[in-house]
């Protein structure tokens, strides 16, 4: 009864003897990938360069250009293409801040996932302040735009571009599916001036989520550009 | 619903037109040609084929960026590319964005868009796969290297947490240190029982 008891222990231990290193060879994988990833990722970019022929100096996402240098100051009027400059890709060309929340970050132009780790991003498919248009701009939730939720309609948002100062006011905010165009397409393609501020929803999730947290603006005063000659 | 029914190449005649076009001084007569010809509707089958607005908006923005008018000579050359990829379109019966994947004519339409980029010596990139629309990426530089755009097939992008490496290191670190924990003890328990 004693050795049978013993044996048994004995095959127990023997099996640990297995599960351990191989689960520490696991957790030792995991740990060196997770380690090493920042050196993978340009070697894994660099074989894929060697083998679709695609050119070197293209393949890496754009840093943020410099911090915003401050606005022109101008609130009201037109501007035609000779006095303003048009925002180079990746440019911190303003800074938007957000009446009743903690949000006060630069704006870059063009939302890659490099970009969006700087600050609060610009979408190519929208316009620039000014244009008429709509204008989106989006943040991670944990970082520059984490405090969007707190928004009250009614609240003014501050853009301050390199061309001139852009008031807005919140009046409505929706929570909606990524996919779901229809729920933003009329105030993104409209012929009017409108600020739409996002971020993921809801906060503090580490996987990630389809929903979004959108704030829409109307446009309350600021110059008016031109993207035509 | 038509609109449905006709998001057309984006990936074709949105960046086969958008490469070219820098203007020193906004958008001239030429570009705005370009994004007239992207803009019309055309009719396959039956079905109407257009360009989501979105895509123009970003054409529109490429066009304005930069440091170079399309000059007609290169109006020129790059409709005649424009009339090949809507050929190429129209033969394939590429109606919704989808029908571009199920038709593996992905690659074939970024070679027009090469060729039109090529006209002003720009280059076309790609990152990760188109069909990926959160992950997939186009990069358009000019002559100097210089990122002009990068374009994500999505138009809301991913702005979840984003957390870093130190982060899933940590995580990591904890995760072996419960499993080294877990065989101490067990290793106690087998040991005291003995």
């Amino acid at each position: 009864m004693l050795n049978n008891s013993a044996n048994r222990s004995k095959h127990s231990r023997r099996k640990w003897f297995i599960l351990l290193p191989a689960a520490f060879l696991i957790g030792g994988y995991l740990l060196l990938f997770v380690c090493l990833s920042p050196v993978l990722d340009p070697l894994f970019s660099a074989y894929k360069l060697a083998f679709s022929g695609v050119n070197v100096s293209t393949i890496d996402d754009t840093e943020p250009s410099g911090s915003f240098s401050g606005s022109s100051g101008l609130t009201h009027g037109a501007l035609t293409l000779d006095e303003f400059e048009f925002p180079g890709y990746g440019e911190t060309f303003g800074n938007v801040t957000v009446e009743g929340t903690e949000i006060n970050a630069p704006v870059i132009y063009g939302d890659s996932k490099k970009l969006l780790n700087q600050g609060a991003c610009m979408s190519l498919y929208s316009h620039i302040p000014g244009c008429g248009r709509g204008t989106m701009i989006s943040a991670h939730n944990n970082t520059f735009f984490h405090t969007l939720q707190y928004v009250k309609e009614g609240a003014e948002v501050r853009l301050e571009t390199t061309y001139g100062v852009y008031v807005y006011k919140v009046y409505k905010t929706k929570i909606l599916h990524k996919d779901d165009a229809a729920g933003y397409t009329k105030e993104l393609n409209g012929d009017k001036d409108e600020l739409i501020l996002y971020t993921c929803y809801p906060n503090d999730t580490i996987a990630s989520t389809p929903k979004r947290f959108f704030v829409f603006c109307e446009f309350v005063s600021g110059p008016s550009v031109s993207m035509y000659e | 619903m038509k609109k449905m029914a006709s998001l057309m190449v984006a990936a074709v005649l949105l960046v086969v037109a958008m490469v070219p076009a820098f203007a020193a001084n906004g958008i001239n007569n030429n570009e705005k040609n370009l994004i007239k010809y992207v803009q019309t509707a055309y009719k396959a089958d039956g079905k109407t084929i257009t360009v989501p607005q979105e895509y123009i908006t970003a054409l529109e923005n490429v066009f304005s960026a930069e440091t170079v008018d399309v000059t007609d000579a290169q109006y020129a050359e790059i409709k005649a590319i424009l009339d090949e990829a809507l050929s190429y379109v129209k033969s394939k019966k590429l109606v919704k964005l989808e029908d571009i994947t199920a038709t593996g004519s992905t690659e074939d339409l970024l070679k027009f868009a090469e060729r039109a980029l090529a006209v002003v010596d720009c280059k076309l990139a790609t990152k990760g796969h188109l069909e990926d629309a959160d992950h997939g990426l186009l990069i358009i530089t000019d002559a100097n290297g210089k990122v002009i755009a990068e374009l994500h097939p999505a138009v809301v992008v991913k702005t979840g947490a984003d957390y870093s490496s130190a982060a899933f290191l940590g995580l990591a670190s904890v995760a072996v240190l419960a499993v080294a924990g877990a065989s101490v003890k067990r290793f106690r328990k087998i040991s005291d029982a003995e």
